[in-house]
């Protein structure tokens, strides 16, 4: 990687609080001081248990909500420059689609949120429908698809601007072998292509299947950034699971939990 | 921003909001609505009546005549309903006219629409469906105002259909067209447009259908309340005529009210002056206080429409300013 090359996203000590309670007096921190880089060419997992702040971290990134202190880059501008976005692609863990769209008007449509011209988005959507395998269903309202088939839609909105940077939260959920399969092979293709990935996912064999670099987040904090091999490795040097790795620093198994 | 680009994602998003409704039960409820009015109105028969001279029941001098001559015969219901009239049979086209255009459409319609239309928002601004939106490069003031004319025009389909059917129908059956009448389509667009940004405005802050629908019709009552409440402190005079004078303080409140908020009485008196209906009984403008107001020629459309649109125009503002700060 080289250095003079601006990371697709910065995050430098961002924190982020929620309000709650009467009156929003009562304040929730989601992510506490979390600093780290996505550069070019890589795919990097986010892990940690459910609450540990993953989504709120996606969503700070994407602009959905804004940072209580700290600052975000993308492809080194301040995320308060909403073009930026157009470099993104974003899969949701819970896609919800106007279910009166065929997939052919949806991707027509979010191409156009995407602001790409309109002939770049007629050419690419059959050729999208064709990759994700819903080319013989483009005109069937999305009414009538299954969790999965809106999960590869989902993927197909996402590579329509051809993204840099592909945030995926949980795509797998609901995907069969042939969805799952599909969802490795874009994240290959997007490394191959010297493009980036964020990967949430609670599948650690995907994560140690196609992550370069890990990040760990408990509670709100960073407890883990770097390679995933170095993760796996020991005090001792010895190498162990993904599952054992991540065991300490999650918080007591329920099942270890006294009933 | 490129202006193709945000023109192209204003399209799809008028687009999709269009579609949204038209796969709605809202749709074929108004749909509905508007072809039982077009069949009422192709039910119609008017024959004979009584000759007038500009007043139907009344006299030059506005007094109502005395003892009516029940000349016309009007039917209702292909015929199942006879009764008679005493106006010109023109006149008695307008004592429908005027029904249909200020209590069924301006009144009726309206709320009717406000309630229909007040999920529209909530549902599309909810999480789930609402993240992969906001997450593209389209800024959010463009996908509320996408939204917001799509829901817009979905009404203004629904307004045309209305008048130009129960007009066609009314036309053909007592061959009295009233080309004017058809003003009623954007008026009644308009009126709900000024009140649907107030709509758009509690969706973005709740973000539930429940208190959109709430919201905006005790909104739409109050707007009512506080424009006839002013036309009566302007005429308070008229009608009181032994009374002590309103207290100044009250009559500034109510000046206050009325030009600060949408004016819902007006819309309907808007279309009553256009199609020059200020002396059949069923109007709007034949009732006190608006009646004095039109005598006493205080009303002001211009400016009520301005100051309305004015109103819509910041609830909107308000509503994408927040909506620009709102954390998914």
């Amino acid at each position: 990687m080289t250095s003079n090359v601006l990371p697709f996203a910065e995050f430098n000590d961002v924190v982020k609080e929620y309000s709650r309670g009467w009156l929003g007096r009562d304040r929730l921190r989601a992510v506490d001081g979390v600093s780290f880089q996505i550069e070019p060419g890589e795919v990097v997992g986010l892990l940690g248990p459910n609450r540990a702040g993953k989504t709120t971290l996606v969503k700070l990134l994407l602009s959905l909500c804004q940072p209580t202190r700290g600052r975000i880059a993308r492809f080194g501008e301040a995320s308060e420059r909403r073009q930026t976005l157009a470099r993104i692609g974003y899969v949701h863990e819970n896609q919800a689609f106007p279910r009166y769209l065929t997939p052919r008007a949806l991707l027509e449509y979010y191409g156009a949120l995407a602001l790409l011209p309109e002939p770049i988005v007629k050419e690419r959507v059959p050729i999208l429908l064709e990759r994700v395998g819903l080319a013989d269903r483009s005109n069937e309202a999305i009414a009538t698809f299954s969790k999965g088939m809106i999960q590869r839609l989902g993927l197909a909105q996402a590579l329509l601007n051809e993204p840099d940077l592909l945030v995926l939260d949980e795509p797998s959920e609901g995907l069969d072998l042939l969805g799952r399969q599909l969802v490795r092979a874009v994240l290959l293709d997007q490394k191959a292509r010297g493009k980036s990935a964020l990967f949430v996912s609670h599948v650690l064999s995907e994560v140690e299947m196609l992550c370069d670099r890990v990040l760990v987040i408990v509670a709100g904090k960073l407890v883990y950034l770097g390679p995933l091999a170095e993760l796996c490795r020991g005090v001792d040097g010895s190498l162990r699971s993904l599952e054992s790795a991540l065991q300490a620093f999650y918080p007591t198994p329920l099942s270890e939990r006294p009933s | 921003m490129d202006a193709p680009a945000a023109l192209y994602a204003l399209r799809w998003l008028v687009r999709d909001t269009f579609q949204q409704a038209l796969t709605s039960r809202v749709f074929w409820i108004m749909l509905g609505l508007s072809g039982l009015c077009i069949v009422f109105c192709l039910g119609v028969s008017i024959e004979g009546g009584a000759e007038r001279e500009g007043h139907e029941l009344f006299a030059p001098d506005g007094k109502p005549l005395a003892g009516p001559r029940e000349t016309g015969r009007l039917t209702l219901l292909f015929g199942l309903f006879p009764t008679t009239f005493s106006r010109e049979p023109r006149e008695q086209v307008h004592f429908l006219l005027s029904l249909f255009a200020s209590w069924v459409a301006g009144t009726m319609g309206v709320l009717a629409a406000l309630i229909g239309t007040a999920g529209f928002l909530p549902e599309s601004l909810q999480p789930g469906a609402a993240a992969v939106l906001l997450a593209k490069p389209t800024p959010r003031w463009l996908i509320l105002t996408g939204k917001y004319l799509g829901v817009v025009a979905f009404v203004g389909v629904q307004a045309a259909i209305f008048f130009v059917g129960t007009w066609l129908a009314l036309g053909v059956r007592t061959d009295t067209w009233e080309i004017l009448y058809l003003l009623g389509i954007p008026l009644l667009t308009l009126h709900f447009a000024v009140f649907f940004s107030f709509t758009v405005l509690l969706a973005v802050l709740f973000r539930s259908t429940m208190a959109c629908i709430v919201g905006s019709v005790l909104f739409w009552f109050v707007c009512y309340a506080v424009n006839m409440g002013r036309d009566f402190a302007l005429v308070y005079d008229v009608m009181n005529p032994a009374g002590e004078p309103l207290p100044v303080f009250t009559t500034l409140l109510s000046d206050i009210g009325y030009w600060l908020l949408p004016k819902p009485a007006d819309f309907i008196l808007m279309l009553e002056q256009a199609l020059a209906l200020n002396n059949v009984m069923s109007t709007l403008g034949s009732q006190a206080p608006f009646r004095f107001v039109l005598e006493r020629d205080q009303f002001q459309p211009l400016a009520s429409l301005a100051t309305s649109m004015l109103f819509g125009g910041f609830a909107l503002w308000a509503a994408a300013s927040h909506l620009a700060k709102l954390d998914y």
